[in-house]
């Protein structure tokens, strides 16, 4: 995605947390990055660095879970286009910008 | 008399009352003349070589050298036609039960399936189902069903016997694509106005033309 931006300034990607059932540790590291609302957090819970405790209570996360249970989402990372269509699994940069479009 | 011209006069066809003649003439040496002739209770065409060459008013003179003539009697007797006629009409299904592969797009003529029928079909085995569409799928002989189920929405592909149904990835070898998943894709749009952005975590420019949204676990 980072390469994508560097390359495609009109692309934009918003992020949101979803944490699936099956990580457990997911659901309070989601709670921090809503809470500091940082990239770098994200990044640091992939590269699998400890995540502070949340500093706030949100009910975003929860949010997140109901609406990607609605839109069907099972998976991570699906991304969700302008056109509605929902692109489930990773993607290559390349096949990525093939699938978004111009 | 209509005569046709291709290729700068070297082929001239000429037709006329139940005749047809095709001449063919090279810039040096021979000309060809055919001549095809139905009537008299026979068809028949013959080809003519000719020497040919112009004359100062741009006349051109022919000499024939030789002609070959072919043909055949046509069958005069009623009974042998009927006959005939008769023995091609029964042959002709034949043809065309071996032909069900290349009919393609004639199956849904003779092959049906809506979607109230559908549902009958599936009522049993899926649990609440609701038929969305019916289609031909890309594959030979099987229909592709979109369907929703406890406000799930999926595909299967049932068999034109209607005796079996079956879910999965239908994948195009050439193509290499999984054509299952592009319409699972296509079905499950949702408009993406109905997602807030508010708490998500924003990777690129704000203001940027095109948003995708990205749902991400951070383990």
């Amino acid at each position: 995605m980072k390469k994508i931006i560097d390359e495609r300034k009109d692309i934009v990607f918003y992020i949101k947390v979803y944490p699936l059932k099956n990580h457990p540790e997911a659901y309070e590291k989601s709670k921090s990055i809503v809470c500091e609302k940082s990239l770098t957090l994200l990044e640091d819970a992939f590269e699998k660095k400890p995540i502070p405790k949340p500093k706030c209570e949100t009910s975003a996360v929860d949010e997140n879970i109901k609406l990607a249970q609605k839109l069907s989402i099972t998976s991570v990372p699906s991304l969700v286009l302008p056109d509605g269509r929902i692109i489930p699994g990773y993607k290559d940069a390349k096949a990525l910008t093939t699938l978004i479009g111009n | 008399m209509n005569s046709i011209g291709f290729n700068d006069q070297s082929v001239i066809m000429y037709t006329l009352k139940n005749k047809f003649l095709l001449s063919f003439y090279t810039m040096r040496g021979p000309a060809f003349r055919g001549f095809w002739k139905k009537g008299g209770g026979e068809i028949s065409w013959t080809i003519c070589v000719f020497t040919y060459g112009l004359l100062s008013d741009g006349e051109a003179t022919f000499n024939q050298i030789a002609c070959l003539k072919r043909g055949f009697m046509l069958i005069k007797s009623m009974h042998l036609r009927l006959l005939i006629s008769l023995l091609l009409f029964c042959l002709l299904p034949m043809g065309y039960s071996y032909g069900f592969e290349a009919r393609g797009q004639e199956c849904s003529k003779c092959h049906t399936l809506n979607k109230d029928e559908a549902r009958d079909l599936l009522k049993n085995v899926i649990p609440d189902v609701v038929i969305l569409d019916v289609r031909l799928s890309p594959v030979k002989g099987v229909w592709e069903v979109d369907l929703e189920s406890r406000s799930r929405k999926g595909i299967v592909y049932v068999d034109f016997l209607k005796k079996h149904f079956f879910s999965g990835a239908l994948v195009s070898i050439g193509e290499k694509k999984n054509l299952t998943q592009e319409r699972f894709i296509e079905l499950n749009k949702v408009d993406v106005s109905q997602i807030p952005v508010e708490d998500a975590l924003v990777m690129g420019d704000p203001k940027a033309r095109i948003r995708v949204i990205v749902f991400t676990d951070p383990d």
